[in-house]
Order: structure tokens, then sequence, then C-alpha cells
């Protein structure tokens, strides 16, 4: 080969190199000049991780300022769900558990959630003590992917305080993410569920921040943030609430369904109590118990947890859940100033008017008897709310007649919801003609319409089979006379279930049979009698407040309506319930000390029979009002299963009112007995 | 022995070129192995130990500048031998390191022969093939080349080192084409390689079978065609890399301030995806920087080819820059997505003391060639 055939072969060599070296080169030039600002995107999304700074949320305050509900700072530990094999994720679980004491197969579990997106954090434990948050950070270069991460938590300052006003947080539900779309909620937002919280959630929430973290392949920041985005807190809500009247409700309800439980009513498990400033319709107390505390929705409940507050499953008689004080009872003797009102109103009676009350009255071929078998002697109106006569009630219900109890009824705000700012409050209910007939006239229909096709269906059998004439016509005429015999029933059945009948308005004017209302009811009842007549809208919020203290809204009283009760009227039935705590009154012995003058009225309201088929313990009532001749506060509580009114409700409106007054303890009778 | 005047004949562009390229191999290692200390560690051991490495490496370019590069023919035989024995030996005695067998642990230092099989087979093919000289016409004349090639590249490819076979093929290739192969022929062994691979690749893959090549093989030569279809597994080196050589523009993001480097999201940053480290931290100035000095090293590398006194010379001229532009071509081409991951390294740039040492001395036989390309007469 000669030299130049080499260098020949050298120089095609050397061309070749060229272009492998100008391939090299346009590609990189694609890459770094054409696609760069692709690539830069890309590699911004590698390297910068926007960590959510949660806002604090809100706190809520009683209306002296007294911090009822917070935001405590605590630990989280989380994990990233990295690229693991499945053995260094089990690995990792178990000696997170350990550390934790937690159960390995929840942090796969958890780990494994489809809702999470790859590549943010996985929460696996919340309020972690300090010192196992040490052990973490110690060891943290066998847990990779393991975070320890600060962040607010719900704190109940007082536990089992006031639980159902507040409510409680959880991480927000699919349902109401879709709900709430469009209001910047992520997965894993706190979001109020009940109470408060979920009411004022808005208000509540704040605005979450975030900083742009740096961070390695491992998803581990590796630097001081990069960028901050401070969130801004939720504003507070200052209630009506005054914590040391709620305090001593509280107690109180406890302290009397203690003591009538170790008495003749072990069944008084249930209870409520709730005080309404009568000139605002702010509501100053509102107690339900059982009560429970709402620091356990923030973690995972236990199945006895659970089935305390909801029985669910056992069927649990006094779920601790449900808010008594908007809650359904019948009123029992309570509704008696409807009575009066109504009687007073429509003139068929004057405060004059007057009965012999021998014990019992008979009336529409029935006897009624009082609660005192001896009865009450002569009675006019005064004396009838005093001592809380049956026998003058059901004939002065009889002479107002039952659309009048109604009318004053529902002008007293019953039956219907008040308004107050709170989900879930029942609107209990007025029984009236038109209810009755709601409730039973389609049902009996039905019931009949079926028996009546039952018998045309069995004797068009029969009539088909029938080999003569005769006997066709003999079955036709039988099957009429079974028609006809049922269509009797029906009529009489329908006299008895649909038409209302007066029966029906004699013991609705004592405060039973279809009557159904909420302590809450009750009490602003109470306040619109108390106060001439005006019915506000109770409502528990008297401020949102930002976290610099600045004002953001501020709630007004709000008259929902005012009565067409007269002056004289409102003021002749204040005068009876002033009349119920002087000597002979119903509740004399447990006011007969109380400074400050207050007029109230019992209640026992009848709760059917036992499977035994005896007389359940009443559910004891009692509604008040303070100070008599300048009023300013309305008071009403239900005791369940309780016996009489003024020994169980009593004793509670009694302790609330002397929380409200400031009243010594050493000034209140102890005890006391109440005669209905 | 060099004598005086040999020194005027000495090629400093290359040295100098080297050197240049080596320093700037160190600066990015230092780079390249920052991610990955932690506190405690010396900063610099990775870009020391290189330097270790280079300074061996220097010495070894002297002792081989001593040694007449014709004597190679008398120990031709005997270096074919080595090369075997050594390829075979880390069958047994090997260590695997990232799937392949290719290392030999001594004492701290583990040894990688196939680097080394590389210049051996520069050195025994160019005597081979000189030998032969004018004797490649046929076709047939090509075939005891088959099995003198065959037997260290089947060792190889049993490590398995698909990368180093590819080198192999190249070096393969350029000297049979240099050494007076009619292009023709070169051609139809091309083609008929091509159609070999490919058609047992097609099988491989159409069969589902996991022979020749393992399944996660099979996946890294072809992902790079497509690194999406498996961002997270296999293409997420891909990705990496083309993330970090794009987002590094034009001018690059600084020395020591590559993000993808830094935060260690580009993966094998010291060793194969080296290249992407200068992408990203010195752009594509800093890329086309780099490869101009190798175009001027493989330039100088043919130069001498040219220039050399005998066949022998040019052969191992030849065979070098056969390597080194397969090594430039396979690793760039991979950093850049446009070649399969094989995994070789970036010459002078990836971390490895028998990779710098080999390539060293591939540098002492060119000067070595090219010093001695005058028929001296005294």
């Amino acid at each position: 080969m000669t030299e130049k055939v080499i260098e020949k072969k050298l120089r095609i060599f050397m061309a070749l190199v060229t272009v492998i070296f100008l391939v090299l080169i346009s590609r990189l030039a694609l890459l770094q000049i054409v696609q760069t600002q692709e690539f830069k995107t890309m590699s911004e999304q590698n390297r910068i991780r926007l960590v959510p700074i949660p806002a604090k949320r809100g706190e809520i305050l009683d209306r002296n300022g007294k911090v009822l509900v917070q935001d405590r700072p605590v630990y989280s530990v989380s994990v990233f769900n990295l690229e693991m094999t499945k053995q260094d994720l089990h690995k990792l679980a178990d000696r997170l558990a350990s550390m934790l004491g937690m159960k390995s197969a929840d942090i796969i579990a958890a780990m494994n959630d489809k809702l999470v997106k790859k590549y943010e954090p996985i929460k696996i434990a919340k309020d972690v003590p300090l010192d196992i948050v040490a052990k973490i950070k110690e060891n943290q270069a066998e847990l990779p992917g393991v975070e320890v991460n600060v962040e607010p938590m719900r704190d109940y300052v007082f536990k089992d305080f006031m639980p159902h006003i507040f409510g409680y947080v959880r991480e927000i539900s699919p349902a109401q993410l879709e709900k709430h779309k469009d209001e910047g909620y992520s997965l894993g937002d706190r979001f109020g569920q009940a109470g408060l919280e979920n009411q004022y959630q808005s208000y509540l929430q704040g605005k979450d921040g975030d900083s742009m973290v740096e961070v390695d392949k491992s998803q581990h920041p590796v630097r001081s943030p990069v960028d901050i985005r401070q969130p801004i807190p939720g504003n507070n809500l200052v209630l009506n609430i005054d914590a040391k009247v709620q305090k001593a409700a509280e107690e109180s309800l406890d302290r009397t369904m203690a003591m009538l439980q170790k008495g003749k009513f072990p069944d008084a498990k249930a209870g409520a109590v709730v005080m309404i400033d009568v000139k605002t319709g702010k509501v100053l107390t509102m107690a339900s118990k059982p009560g429970f505390d709402p620091n356990i929705f923030n973690g995972k409940m236990t199945p006895a947890q659970s089935e305390a507050l909801f029985g669910s499953k056992t069927k649990n008689p006094f779920p601790a859940f449900n808010n008594r004080a908007m809650m359904g009872y019948a009123p029992g003797s309570t509704f008696k100033m409807v009575t009066a009102t109504a009687v007073l109103e429509s003139k068929k009676a004057t405060i004059d008017d007057t009965y012999v009350d021998h014990g019992s009255v008979y009336l529409y071929g029935r006897s009624y008897k009082c609660w005192v078998s001896g009865g009450h002697g002569t009675v006019n109106l005064i004396k009838a709310i005093k001592v809380s006569c049956n026998v003058y009630f059901y004939q002065m219900g009889l002479r107002a007649g039952v659309d009048n109890l109604v009318k004053y009824a529902r002008e007293y705000g019953l039956g219907q919801k008040t308004g107050i700012d709170l989900l879930n409050e029942s609107a209990g209910r007025v029984p009236s003609p038109e209810w009755k007939k709601d409730l039973n006239e389609q049902a009996l229909k039905d019931k009949y319409e079926k028996i009546y096709q039952k018998i045309e269906d069995k004797y068009s059998v029969l009539i088909n089979k029938a080999a003569t004439e005769k006997e066709r016509k003999k079955l036709t005429t039988q099957k009429n006379q079974e028609l006809n015999q049922q269509k009797a029933q029906y009529k009489i059945d329908y006299r008895w279930q649909v038409d209302w009948q007066p029966f029906e308005t004699i013991i609705m004017s004592i405060g039973q049979g279809g009557n159904y209302y909420t302590p809450l009811q009750m009490a602003n009842y109470i306040a619109t009698i108390a106060n001439g007549g005006t019915r506000y809208q109770p409502y528990l919020v008297d401020r949102v407040v930002d976290y610099q203290g600045k004002v953001v809204k501020q709630f007004d009283k709000k008259a929902v309506s005012h009565v067409t009760v007269s002056p004289a009227t409102l003021a002749t039935v204040r005068r009876g319930m002033r009349a119920v705590v002087e000597p002979g009154g119903t509740a004399y012995s447990i006011f007969s000390n109380f400074p400050v003058p207050i007029a109230g009225k019992t209640g026992s309201a009848q709760t059917g029979k036992d499977k035994y088929g005896n007389d359940k313990p009443t559910h004891g009532w009692f509604v008040a009002f303070a100070p008599y001749d300048n009023p300013q506060v309305a008071v009403a509580s239900v005791v369940e299963y309780a016996g009489h009114g003024g020994s169980s409700a009593g004793l509670v409106c009694r302790d609330v009112l002397a929380a409200y007054f400031n009243i010594d303890k050493t000034q209140v009778k102890q005890g006391g007995v109440s005669d209905e | 022995m060099i004598e005086r005047r040999q020194l005027k004949n000495f090629d400093f562009t290359l040295l100098v070129t080297t050197l240049l390229i080596i320093i700037f191999g160190l600066i990015i290692l230092s780079s390249a192995t920052h991610a990955t200390m932690t506190r405690g560690d010396d900063q610099f051991a990775y870009v020391k130990k290189q330097a270790m490495s280079f300074l061996l490496g220097l010495i070894a370019i002297g002792v081989i500048l001593k040694i007449d590069y014709n004597a190679f023919v008398k120990y031709s035989k005997f270096i074919y031998v080595i090369n075997i024995a050594l390829l075979t030996s880390v069958m047994f005695i090997g260590s695997t390191h990232k799937g392949a067998q290719s290392w030999i642990p001594i004492g701290t230092f583990s040894l990688q022969p196939s680097e080394f099989a590389k210049i051996f087979m520069v050195i025994t093919f160019a005597v081979y093939l000189a030998n032969r000289e004018g004797k490649l016409d046929r076709f047939r004349d090509l075939f005891p080349t088959f099995i003198f090639f065959g037997i260290p590249m089947g060792l190889i490819m049993l490590q398995p080192d698909l990368g180093t076979t590819l080198v192999f093929i190249g070096i393969y290739f350029g000297m049979l084409f240099v050494a007076g192969a009619r292009p023709r022929n070169v051609l139809i062994l091309i083609l008929i390689g091509a159609i070999i691979i490919g058609g047992v690749l097609t099988a491989q893959i159409s069969f589902g079978l996991d022979f020749p090549l393992k399944q996660y093989q099979l996946d890294r030569l072809t992902i790079f065609w497509d690194p999406y279809k498996d961002s997270r597994g296999t293409g997420y080196h891909v990705i990496q890399s083309l993330i970090s050589l794009g987002s590094g523009g034009l001018w690059g993001k600084g020395l020591y301030q590559g993000t993808q480097t830094r935060l260690n999201f580009l993966p094998e940053q010291k060793n194969d995806f080296i290249f992407s480290v200068v992408g990203e931290e010195f752009g594509f100035a800093g890329a086309l920087a780099l490869l101009i000095l190798f175009y001027i090293f493989v330039f100088r590398g043919i130069r001498i080819a040219m220039r050399s006194k005998d066949m022998l010379g040019t052969l191992l001229a030849t065979g070098i820059v056969s390597m080194i532009v397969f090594h430039l071509l396979v690793n760039i081409g991979m950093a850049a997505g446009i070649m399969p991951i094989t995994g070789i390294p970036l010459p002078f740039f990836s971390y490895g003391g028998s990779s710098m040492l080999a390539n060293l001395i591939g540098v002492g036989i060119l000067l070595n060639v090219y010093v001695r390309r005058q028929v001296l007469t005294f």
C-alpha cells in the first residue's frame, strides 16, 4: 500500500470523525439553545417543591375574651411516597411503627392511598411527642423520606366544655371539597364539620401560605426556603356566651343528674339548658349533656368513643353528640302560658274567671285528672299558673280553641326554627288540625284502598267460579255488605285518626299531645313574654375579629317579629309566672331565698310507657326570666326522665341564674324539692 | 531511548490538549462529586484520587516514550495472552458492580481489565495487521481477524460490558479500514453485522425472549428513542441527563451551581453522565469548548497516523484515535439522548483510575509514534 492510499484513507477517517463531532454539536445546540426553556422549566420543577404553610385557624373566645378554642402547634410525621421497593417500604414502615407506637400495616396503607399525589408528603402521625421527634431526627439517615413538620392542631382548651357549640374540625371530605371547590380548598385542608366550626368556617379558616423549598432527588429540603408566602391567620369569633355562666350550667346539669340518678331517677342521664338575653337574643349559655371532648376528633376515634358519641350500634339512648338544647321535647306545663295567652287574647275568659278544681273534670265523655288528687279548689288564671292547675287549663284550652292555641304558640316562636347560628336546629312542632290531617289522611286512605281491593279480588274469583246466576247474585250482595262494613269502619277511623278531636285540644293545652319544642325555643318564648313581646333571633357569635384585633363583622340583635298579644295579657302571664316562686307556688321551695326576684314555670312532660306498661318518669322542665320587674335574661332547661321539673331543671336554672347574677352559692338554698 | 533531537519531534499540542482536557475534567469531577459528599467527607477525595491516576499516567507516558513502539512486535503475542488471561480471570475473581463483573480488586484499588483490554487490543491488532500488510484484499482474508478480535470481545460481552464491546467494534473497523482492507469489504462486513444484530434483537423483542440480552439491557438499549415511555424507570436517567444539558442553556448555571448535579437528580454524574455536568454548569459554550479540545486531540492523532514512519505506527495511532472517538460518540451520544445507554466512560473525565491510566497510555503511544516518525540517519 502506498503512502498516498493510507493518507487518503486517513482523510476519509478524519471526515467521518468530523461528521460525528458535527452530529454531537448539533444535537447539543438543539437541546441547549433551541429547547433550553423547556428544560429549564423541567429543571425548576425538579428542584422546587411548594410546601404549604397552613394558616392558623381563628380562635373562639367567650364574651370576656377568654380563649376557649385555639390552634396549638404540634409535630407531625410525614413520609414521601418515593420510588421505594416494597422491601424498603416495609422496612421503613416497621421502623416508623416501632418509634411511633403504630401498626406497620396502617403506615403502609396510608402510603398506598391512591388519593395522594406522588411527591406529596403523606401524613403518618400527628401530635407526636417531642422525645419521639428527637429520636426520629437522630435516626434520619435510616428513615429516608421521613420528615417532621410543625403544624397547627385544633385545641379545645377546656376539653369537654360546650362541645356542641364548637363542633369539631376534620380534613375536608371529598363531598365538601366538591361543594366548595371554587373557594380554593384542597385535599387535606381542615374544615369545620359541626357547630360554630362549620357555621363560621369561612371566617375561621384563614389563608394558607407556602414556602418554595429546594429539594434534592429524595425530596429532602436542602436549603432555607427560596421564597415564603406567609399565611394569614383566620379570624377569631367572640361569643355572647359567658364562660363562667356556661361552666355553672354544665356543672349544674352534671350535679343535678348525678343527684337524680342516685335517687329515684336512674335514667336522668341527659339534659340541656339555654339562657338568652331577653333584650337582644344573645345566647349567654347553651349547654347539653352528656358532653364530649371534641379533641378526640383530632385523632382516630376508638369504637367505644364513637359509640358514646353517636350510639348507632348499641342504640345508646343518650348519644353525646346530640345538642339537646336544639332537640324537641314535649313541654308539659311550661306550655300553659300559651294557653293563658290564647284564652285571654280570644276574650273567652278574663283573669278573674274561676273554676273549682276537684281533682278531675269530665269532658266529652271522659275524665281528665289534675296532677293533685284532691284538686286545687277555686282557681283563677294567676293561681292556675302558680299551682299549674290542669283542670283549669283543660277548660281554658277548650274555650280558646285549638286555632288560638296554635296561633299564639307560633307567635311565641314555638314549633319553628329560631334561626340561631348553628346547624341542625330542630323545628319542633305545634300540633294542629292541619298537621294531624297531613300526617294521617293519606296513610288511612291507602290502608282502606287496599282493604277494598282485597275484597274485590276475593269476590271476583268466587263470582267467576259460581255455577248459577243465583249464586252469583248472592255473592255480589255479600261483597257489597262486606265493603259497606269496611266503609263504615273507615269513617270511624277517619274521625279519630284524621279529624282533630276535642280531647286533643284538652291535652294540648297542658303541653302534652303533639307539642314538641326545643329548650332553645322555650327560652326564646319566655324571653318574648319577658321583654314585652319582641321575638329576637338568638345568636351565639357577637363579632368576628381578625388576628390583629380589627372587627371584621359585628352581629346585632335581630327582631324576627312582634307578637299581637296585648301588654296587659303579657303582664298577666308574667304575674302568673312570678306567683310560681311565691309561697304556695310549684317552685317556691327552690327559689324561696333567691336574692333576685325571678318568675318561672315548672313542667313535667309525660314520656309514655316502658316495656312493662308502667309510666316512664317525666321529663323535668323549668323556664324562667329574671329579674321579674326588669327582665334581663330568660332561661329554659330540661332534664330527661327526671320527674318533677322544679326539682330537676329548676335546680339547673337556679344555678345558671345565680352564676349570671353573681350570687354567692351560700345565698342560694341547696337542693330543694318542687311540687310539680 | 529518546534523544535530544527527538524532542523536536515531540507533539506538544497533543500533550497540552490532553492536559487541558484533564484539568477541565478534574474541575467538573469536583462538582460532580460534591453532591454526594456529606459534611465529614473530604470534599476533594475523588478529585485527589483521580489526580493520582493522572500522575501515574504521566509516568506511564514517560516509560512508554523510552521504548520504541517497534518493540511491541516482539511482545505482541505475550500481550495478547496477558489480555485474554486478565479478561478470563475477571470472570472468576472479579467483583460485580452495577450488573457487570468487570473489576479485579487489588488492595484498596480495583483494576478494570476491560479498560486496558482496549489498549492491548490496539497494540496486538496493529502488529497483526502490519504483518499482513497488502494481504487483506480478499474478503476471506478477513476471517482470521474475526477470531483474533472475537475472543477478547466475546469475553467482554460475557461480563457483560456492552459499551466496551461497541468500542471494540469501532476500533476493529477503524483499524481494518486503514490497514488496507477494501472499503467495499469493510462496508459489507458492517452491513452483515448490522443485519445479524438487528435480526437477533428483532427476534428477541418479537418473541419476548430473555436472550441473548437480559431484559434490562434491552430496555436500556431501546429507551433512548422514547425515554418518557418509562420516565420513572429506565427512562429516568436519559430524561434527567437531557434536563441537565438543556437547562444549562448557552452559558450554563455556573460551576457548582448546577441544580441537577448538586441536588443529585442527575444519575451517575461522576461516571457515565459526567458530560451532562459540563453541559449544565458551563452550558453549550462549555460543551462546545470540550468538544473542540477533543477534536484537536483526534486531529493530532490522525496527523500522527499520517506522519508515521511505518504501517505499525499508523495502525497504533488509528486504533487509539478510533477508541477515543468511539468513547466520545457513545458517551456523549448517550448523555444527549441519541445513543443507547451502554455505560462507558468519557475519556479523561469520568472517574476511574483504570480508564485514566489506559487513556494516558494511549496518549503515550501516540507521542511515541510521532517522536519516532523520521528514519534517523547518523
